[in-house]
């Protein structure tokens, strides 16, 4: 587990993050705010960032009290973590972003069961160096912030004809609704995640 | 000797510890923001009062008969119209909205939605103003009432397609707020109805 390719493991964890280990399209984690909060792309890059900051105090905690932590105490301090970062992150939002935080609704505090967050802690922080635990979080996050923002991508463009709030469509595209409705986010990600699959495997194939 | 206390204080020192340090940063948190989240959703009221009564400059609470409402004044202070909010029950949520009225409450001057949940794409079209719209400049005289197209009715408010559920929730929370206000309204505003029978 030292390195990949020879990189050191702080940067591989980082690389491998973002694709190869991404948590959307290869690891399916955090689906309940992928398919949620989607359907327009702020939602989608604000959700990545606050999960990411959330993904990033927790790893920095977890790996700097692992050696003193009781392994049977553990899932225990993960939570009470999480928890604490969850809520000062959900307050920030609705202090300096009330309509962003509206519209996320219930699922800023959801941040609290992302099952990505608690896995980086078990899998990774808890048995690494500050650093590591640092540069894995930031590959997470970044890896999280590709899949949700292409989800928001396609289901704006598609369902609104819009991206950022900004029409770009024709005024006269009728907005595909399908895109819009939970429907939408199972079609996008199964259609996105076996797209991505099929190029990983033809360049399998080609090495 | 198995002490139980020193044995409990070995193995939770750490979780503790934590406990107290992350209390207090939320305890931090809340405090240095507390103020600015309350002061977030006082100007949005603010603001919805101001948008359902047109010409209002400032906005004034009181409570009419128990129920909180808001009277406008325009530039001269003078009473230009009212705005009271409004709770109904939708399709997947409570609908919060602001509904404002003429001075005399005779009729519907704006609405708007406070909050809402409904179905992105259908319900949530409630705070669209092609529907929001169809209230504004209506008599109070009668209740409204949805319309299938080629319907008639003293107070018609078509219906969002696909979304019968949630518009309906918002002519009868409208229905019901117009109901207890509007005699109120016009017995504040004429002394001597009060007095007469």
């Amino acid at each position: 587990m030292s390195s990949l390719h020879g990189l050191p493991e702080a940067r591989a964890r980082f690389v491998r993050g973002w694709f190869t280990e991404n948590p959307t399209y290869v690891q399916l984690l955090g689906m309940c705010p992928t398919l949620a909060v989607t359907s327009t792309l702020p939602a989608a890059v604000t959700m990545a960032v606050a999960t990411g900051v959330v993904l990033l105090c927790s790893n920095i905690i977890t790996s700097l009290i692992s050696r003193q932590l009781q392994p049977h105490l553990r899932i225990l301090v993960y939570t009470l973590t999480i928890a604490t970062f969850v809520t000062i992150v959900d307050r920030l939002l609705a202090a300096f972003a009330p309509a962003m935080s509206r519209q996320l609704g219930p699922y800023v505090p959801l941040i609290i069961v992302n099952c990505i967050i608690i896995s980086r802690a078990e899998a990774c922080a808890s048995r690494q160096n500050l650093g590591t635990a640092v540069a894995d979080a930031l590959g997470q996050s970044g890896g999280f912030l590709l899949g949700l923002s292409s989800l928001g991508i396609v289901r704006e463009l598609l369902g609104s004809g819009s991206l950022w709030g900004l029409p770009v469509l024709p005024e006269n595209y009728p907005g595909m609704l399908i895109f819009v409705l939970p429907a939408g986010a199972f079609l996008t990600l199964g259609s996105l995640s076996g797209a991505l699959n099929a190029i990983r495997m033809r360049e399998k194939g080609t090495q | 000797m198995f002490n139980p206390i020193l044995s409990f204080l070995r193995q939770s020192w750490l979780v503790l510890g934590l406990a107290s340090g992350l209390s207090a940063a939320l305890a931090g948190v809340d405090f240095a923001l507390r103020d600015r989240i309350a002061g977030n959703s006082q100007q949005r009221l603010e603001t919805a009062v101001l948008d359902v009564v047109p010409d209002g400059a400032s906005s004034t609470p009181v409570t009419i008969a128990g129920v909180t409402m808001y009277r406008v004044t325009d530039d001269s202070a003078a009473v230009c119209g009212w705005a009271t909010p409004a709770d109904g029950r939708g399709f997947q949520d409570r609908i919060r909205l602001m509904v404002g009225l003429s001075k005399d409450g005779s009729h519907v001057t704006g609405l708007t939605v406070l909050e809402s949940n409904e179905t992105p794409g259908l319900g949530d079209r409630i705070q669209q103003p092609q529907f929001r719209d169809q209230f504004v400049g209506q008599s109070t005289e009668h209740p409204f009432a949805r319309v299938k197209p080629g319907e008639s009715a003293p107070a018609p408010v078509d219906a969002i397609t696909g979304a019968t559920i949630s518009s309906q929730a918002v002519i009868t929370a409208v229905n019901s707020q117009i109901a207890l206000i509007r005699q109120e309204l016009a017995a504040q505003l004429d002394p001597s109805a009060e007095s007469q029978p």
